[in-house]
């Protein structure tokens, strides 16, 4: 289990969330269709945690929230990172999230986003050249995590179980 | 990043008497369904980040019954009654004549009758909608799901995101007399719906 002395800094939608602090845990709550990007430096010890909710920008980069499309939150969460410290060959990469929360006949697929988001992100992950090293995706049921910038150690809970380390 | 226009004292007052028009409507079409008089206990419009839309739930962890459905037609937007699981049962208890307790999980026909109260709650305030400002506005099948209040908003939320960061929310609570039964109601318009229904509106003598 994580330490629960830690502070708790919760990436919400569309959010990145970088740190160095032992004494932090990143984490994304309530994840449906949305990704949690989990990256992590076990040199430097520094996490960072994208909270991803719409694939593309098409070049819509006027949006507040630096963290809503895969293909802008992936390079810009690993130059955060890079900017305290992180070293991008050696990041450890983690994906949770990407449900396909609608099941109901008649709702046209365009509503499925979690597919499509897994699908930009790792095509992102790709273009970066960082493979993934573990991933909790998919199925039909929302799904929190937890990223202990100490450790590196992430955790992530479905719907319904109990916390387990990925 | 793109801003929503704040409606004028014109609008807001007009997409309030709209909603308000609209929500009436629904709570006498689920009355009906349920079998008991269900009253508005609040209603409130809210601007808020998408980010923050989960704790109008409970907070994303919070376990929920979500009903959602989308309107298309003459304009777009997103529909949500959500309500705490043990409440949803017993209303399925109440609707398919069941003693209380006798529903714990939300198997085919749950949520079908589920599916049915999104149906009539839906279909009743679009239809007010529709007719105080000759548009037509349909409601999607409903799609169910239970899980955490997160997931359940995502549904809409990405959509929503999708043009803007924020989103215009009409918060609705209900129940009955002894507020034994209780849900919220939630309407979340896209810019464009709100432009389209609020351009009607004032073009259409609204008939108050």
């Amino acid at each position: 289990m994580l330490n629960t002395l830690d502070r708790t800094t919760v990436a919400g939608l569309g959010e990145i969330c970088v740190s160095r602090e032992p004494g932090v845990t990143l984490a994304c709550l309530g994840l449906g269709s949305c990704i949690g990007l989990c990256a992590y430096d076990p040199v430097a010890r520094v996490a960072g945690l994208a909270h991803i909710v719409l694939p593309e920008s098409n070049h819509n980069e006027s949006s507040k929230v630096s963290g809503k499309y895969a293909d802008i939150a992936v390079p810009l969460l690993f130059a955060e990172m890079c900017k305290h410290g992180a070293v991008k060959s050696r990041l450890v990469v983690k994906l949770v999230g990407g449900a396909r929360m609608i099941q109901s006949a008649g709702f046209d697929p365009v509503f499925e986003m979690g597919p499509r988001n897994l699908e930009m992100t790792k095509k992102a992950l790709a273009a970066e050249g960082v493979r993934v090293a573990a991933a909790d995706t998919g199925g039909n049921l929302g799904r929190s995590l937890w990223l202990e910038v100490r450790s590196g150690k992430v955790l992530t809970k479905t719907t319904g179980t109990v916390p387990r380390e990925l | 990043m793109q801003r929503m226009q704040i409606l004028t004292k014109d609008e807001l007052a007009v997409w309030t008497w709209l909603v308000s028009k609209g929500i009436g409507n629904a709570m006498y079409g689920l009355s009906g369904m349920i079998g008991c008089e269900l009253a508005v206990t609040g209603l409130s419009l809210k601007q808020i980040a998408a980010k923050d839309a989960a704790e109008l739930l409970g907070g994303p962890e919070n376990m929920v019954v979500g009903i959602y459905l989308t309107i298309s037609g003459d304009a777009t937007g997103h529909l949500m009654l959500a309500h705490d699981p043990k409440i949803a049962f017993e209303l399925i208890d109440m609707m398919t004549g069941q003693p209380l307790n006798s529903t714990r999980h939300l198997g085919e026909m749950e949520r079908s009758v589920m599916g049915e109260m999104g149906n009539i709650t839906g279909s009743f305030f679009l239809n007010a909608l529709a007719d105080a400002t000759n548009m037509t506005l349909t409601p999607s099948p409903p799609a169910v799901m239970i899980d955490m209040a997160g997931p359940v908003l995502d549904v809409a939320l990405t959509k929503i995101m999708q043009e803007q960061d924020e989103v215009l929310v009409v918060e609705t609570a209900f129940g009955t007399a002894n507020r034994q039964i209780s849900g919220t109601f939630l309407v979340m318009p896209t810019m464009e719906f709100l432009r389209a229904i609020l351009k009607h509106s004032f073009f259409t003598s609204i008939k108050c």
